[in-house]
């Protein structure tokens, strides 16, 4: 993807600019950095989860018209944040680019707001997983799917990706690189086994761009609004690349290929698969009365045993995404507790000597998932007749607390540059040029939209959640780390000498297979 | 008409797409590292 040479040295060098020793092992090429963010966006996992969201609010336009018009968004966005990647290669990425761009404040925030979204996203993954998994298991096992067996295959499925994460970044590379193929190998024999065997045919393509029609009591444009969280939803976690950009060789060049090209191929492979899905629907409203939609559009058109196959299939290309999701999260997590940003930060920022990987941050992401879940299952629990959906409410915390954590260092990189203290000389190898500053623009315009219209009712629930995560945050900055976080400003103060000390301590005791910075 | 639309919007959205790759390439490929700074924001 690039003329650039590799030089891995070069790599550990421009991150001890920043203060930081190279701690995690740099081993993933563009393959497996584009692959990690491509298995968290997982077109199988949002698309197919939020299916019968998106059919009830939108009917089948959400999938000809939405799918399309949040792509091209947040392709704005994505390419607003591959340029700072390239720029401000860090695994902290949207909070370290805030604070140096600001101050550490803005850090500070942008850390947290990303963390909310981070817990959103893994429980949401992996929630959406049980719920696949476990009406499966019940089939096999003879139990019948409840919440609470739902929360159990949830903590299960946790503690997999747990144990994973744990043992290292080259299984779990390789595992992602496998699962990219495994998407685009399980969309190719949907859509080719869709296209050719749909009993009485597919709809005429007209029907894939029919608006005006919905399954809910809502107006058709207020309905469609509601439906874009399918779509939008689906294209989150594209971050994971600029996460796990201090285990990636030449990241300059390829974390931001990563982090664009996981958008554009998602974009296409998933209007791919939902075109034929959608064009094979037999009853659209019979579909969005269905437990599950996707899967009931599939055994109608198909036959119910090859929707069963399909459901073990997208299971799987799940439980990949909810790995790669926890990676990032670790990562994320780590890099912020190396600056001294959480609570108990010197335990979330240790490192296994012996797997180079943030083994309690990895834990630690898996535990903070459980919890949101586990109050979700608490208030369902004590009120049965909830309106609103589990997966809505984890989906939606999760795309706020994304967006407007990759919202607030675009902003912060247009106002440094207003004022002339990021310049020309600042960009990294990807860049934009004099289209920089209008595709930033563009994509801050999308995000507060879509802020808005994920929290309309029914999901106003998490609306209130974020609410009350922010005002904790706020008093949580007041109460201590005001005065307290010395943001990564301080880590510039590190000398070389503490830096390669650090190195040489990792680089001694690590046996995680192969050289640490092997390309 | 909804039909041409759609077909529109897909044709807008990949064109986009192919001009960030073709923008963001070319950059990349003229890269001048000697002329690079790192922003430390200080």
């Amino acid at each position: 993807m690039s003329g650039m040479q590799l030089h891995p040295d070069k790599d550990k060098q421009d991150l001890n600019k920043f203060g930081y020793a190279q701690e995690l092992m740099r081993s993933m090429g563009g393959f497996s950095n584009f692959a990690i963010s491509f298995s968290i966006i997982s077109i199988l996992t949002g698309a197919v989860s939020l299916y019968g969201h998106g059919l009830t609010y939108g009917g089948p336009g959400m999938m000809g018209f939405g799918w399309p018009l949040v792509a091209l968004f947040v392709m704005f966005v994505a390419a607003s944040m591959a340029e700072l990647a390239s720029a401000i290669p860090t695994a902290g990425a949207l909070y370290h680019w805030a604070a140096i761009l600001k101050n550490k404040r803005w850090g500070w925030y942008t850390a947290w707001i990303n963390l909310i979204g981070q817990i959103g996203i893994v429980a949401g993954i992996d929630y959406s997983v049980a719920l696949f998994a476990d009406p499966l298991l019940g089939s096999v096992f003879g139990y019948h799917s409840t919440l609470t067996t739902t929360l159990i295959a949830f903590t299960v499925i946790l503690i997999t990706h747990g144990i994973f994460n744990h043992i290292g970044i080259k299984i779990v590379a390789r595992l992602n690189d496998f699962s990219a193929w495994y998407h685009i190998a399980i969309v190719a024999v949907l859509v080719v086994t869709l296209a050719l065997f749909t009993k009485g045919g597919l709809n005429p393509v007209s029907y894939l761009f029919d608006v005006g029609q919905t399954f809910s009591d809502k107006p058709y444009m207020f309905a469609f609004l509601i439906g874009l969280l399918q779509a939008q939803w689906t294209f989150t976690g594209f971050d994971a690349s600029a996460h796990t950009i201090e285990e990636t060789v030449n990241p300059r060049v390829r974390a931001p290929w990563g982090i664009f090209t996981s958008v554009a191929y998602s974009f296409v492979f998933g209007f791919v698969m939902l075109a034929f899905v959608t064009l094979s629907i037999k009853d659209a409203g019979a579909a969005t009365g269905a437990d599950n939609a996707f899967i009931y559009v599939i055994s109608e058109a198909l036959g119910g045993t090859f929707g069963k196959v399909i459901l073990w299939l997208v299971t799987l290309a799940m439980w990949f995404c909810g790995l790669s999701s926890i990676t990032s999260f670790s990562r994320m997590m780590y890099a912020f507790s190396r600056d001294k940003g959480m609570p108990g930060s010197r335990h979330w920022a240790e490192i296994s000597k012996k797997y180079r990987t943030p083994a309690k941050a990895i834990w630690l992401s898996i535990v903070l998932s459980f919890l949101l879940a586990f109050i979700d299952y608490l208030i369902k629990t004590a009120n049965p007749d909830a309106a609103y959906t589990t997966i809505a409410f984890l989906t939606a915390v999760s795309v706020v607390g994304l967006y407007v954590a990759y919202g607030i260092p675009i902003l912060l990189k247009l106002i440094a540059t207003s004022q002339g203290r990021f310049q020309n000389k600042h960009r990294g190898p990807w860049h934009l040029g004099k289209y920089s500053n209008f595709i930033a623009i563009v994509s801050l315009l999308w995000i507060a939209f879509i802020c808005v219209v994920m929290v309309i009712p029914p999901n106003e629930i998490a609306g209130y959640a974020l609410a009350g995560m922010i005002v904790l945050l706020i008093i949580m900055d007041f109460a201590y780390y005001k005065n307290h976080f010395p943001g990564p400003q301080a880590a510039l103060g590190t000398s070389m000498e503490e830096i390669l000390k650090r190195e040489r301590e990792l680089e001694g005791k690590s046996s995680g297979g192969g050289m640490p910075f092997q390309a | 008409m909804e039909l041409a639309l759609g077909i529109a919007l897909l044709a807008v959205t990949c064109l986009f797409a192919v001009f960030v790759v073709k923008v963001a390439g070319s950059n990349v490929r003229n890269f001048d590292e000697s002329k690079y700074e790192s922003f430390l924001g200080k």
